[in-house]
């Protein structure tokens, strides 16, 4: 009988899930190049956070208190990311729409999205 | 995904339903399930034992402790992997060298060749680590990797209580997760979840309390009375202090099922054995 006692797989890892999340933020915004161009570098720190926000709200399953707690930050700060607008914020980089809250945290969802869907056999 | 992808004809969903047969138990549980049939000789539908919980059912075993829940999800894990159909057993509570001990004296009493149940079982120990039932992500991807690894047909995860104790805010979203994701997996499934002895046994906190029956597909509820007045002695048929244990299935959304409380004895081997309904029972054994 075959006993697995440690965690198996990328969810394992939640550094490594924000990473990945980091990093589709990017691509989504043009790669790293255009945020260096359009003077927009000081996006990632934002990007970062909320990356971890929404590794740790889906794949850890933790309450806001918990990833406030975690991260050093305040619940509102984690309730403005996990209820940043995704469809606002397409708009608003296509070049249409007002200048929307939260663009790190919708960014950071559309990207997590993107990486469940691509390898979605988890 | 875009969210049409979700939305689909009736008609284009013919091929993907699932076939509704059972999945035996080991028990006369097997016979609390029925499907309805056309019998052409008598021209009416009759109902059938299904033969087993229902093929691919998410389901929820719950009850107080010393129930027999933790043993009828090991006898049913006993039960399929001599089949020879493999089992993914998530142990929360109890560490996985425990778990070994009691699988084993299960597949003697019940007369199972114990080589072929341990080939066939694989066991997530969530026990002892921290993450396992906490970090649901890691929890998810070794489930996968599991199921992959042995092709399991089959999942118990005792108990699910154990992913969010400490965090029962959390129940229902957690529950959802592992109903979605042994759903997609075609798992046939059951999930222990522990009630709290203040929960009377016909109330919906029954079935596990915290909306978890609302997610799975139905809830098995486990029993048990101890015989502490004269009223009972003579209600039951037993002597004061004896334990009577019932069983009865607290909805199910896949198929029809008995709706009577049955009793049942936890056997000098540790095997659950469903006798009769309470009703035939009441008034004298």
């Amino acid at each position: 009988m075959e006993v697995i006692t440690r965690p198996v797989g990328e969810g394992a890892n939640i550094d490594r899930l924000a990473e990945r999340i980091f990093h589709e933020s990017i691509r989504i915004l043009g790669g790293l190049k255009k945020l260096v161009e359009y003077r927009n570098l000081t996006w990632l720190p934002s990007l970062a956070e909320a990356a971890y926000v929404i590794a740790l709200k889906n794949d850890a399953v933790k309450t806001n208190r918990e990833i406030a707690e975690y991260l050093g930050i305040t619940e509102q700060t984690v309730r403005n990311i996990l209820s940043a607008d995704e469809r606002k914020v397409e708009e608003y980089l296509r070049g249409g729409g007002e200048h929307p809250e939260h663009i790190a945290g919708a960014i950071a969802k559309l990207a997590y999205r993107a990486i469940k869907t691509e390898g979605d056999d988890v | 995904m875009k969210h049409e992808a979700y939305v689909y004809e009736l008609g284009e969903l013919r091929e993907r339903a699932p076939k509704i047969f059972g999945i035996p138990t080991g028990t006369k549980l097997d016979e609390m399930f029925y499907t309805v049939v056309y019998d052409e000789r008598e021209g009416k539908y009759v109902k059938k034992p299904l033969g087993g919980i229902p093929h691919l059912a998410v389901m929820n075993i719950t009850g107080i402790p010393d129930t027999g829940k933790s043993i009828l999800a090991e006898q049913f894990a006993v039960y399929q992997a001599a089949r020879n159909y493999p089992v993914l057993f998530i142990t929360v509570e109890s560490p996985a060298h425990f778990l070994y001990t009691a699988l084993k004296q299960k597949a003697h009493a019940l007369g199972l060749d114990f080589e072929t149940v341990e080939e066939n079982i694989i066991v997530i120990d969530a026990s002892q680590d921290a993450e396992l039932r906490e970090n649901m992500g890691a929890l998810l991807d070794t489930i996968a990797y599991a199921i992959r690894r042995k092709n399991t047909k089959n999942v118990v995860i005792d108990s699910v209580t154990g992913l969010y104790e400490h965090r029962e805010v959390l129940a229902r979203q957690i529950v959802r997760q592992i109903f979605n994701f042994l759903k997609k997996w075609s798992q046939t499934a059951l999930l222990v979840s522990q009630k709290r002895s203040s929960q009377s046994s016909e109330t919906a906190e029954a079935a596990g309390g915290l909306a978890v029956a609302h997610i799975v597909d139905g809830t098995i509820v486990m029993d048990k009375t101890v015989i502490t007045t004269r009223w009972e002695e003579r209600l039951y048929g037993r002597k004061m202090g004896e334990v009577i244990r019932t069983i009865r299935i607290d909805g199910c959304r896949l198929v029809p099922h008995a709706s009577e409380t049955y009793v049942f004895e936890i056997t000098d081997t540790g095997l659950i054995d469903i006798k009769r309904p309470l009703s035939e029972v009441v008034g004298g054994d």
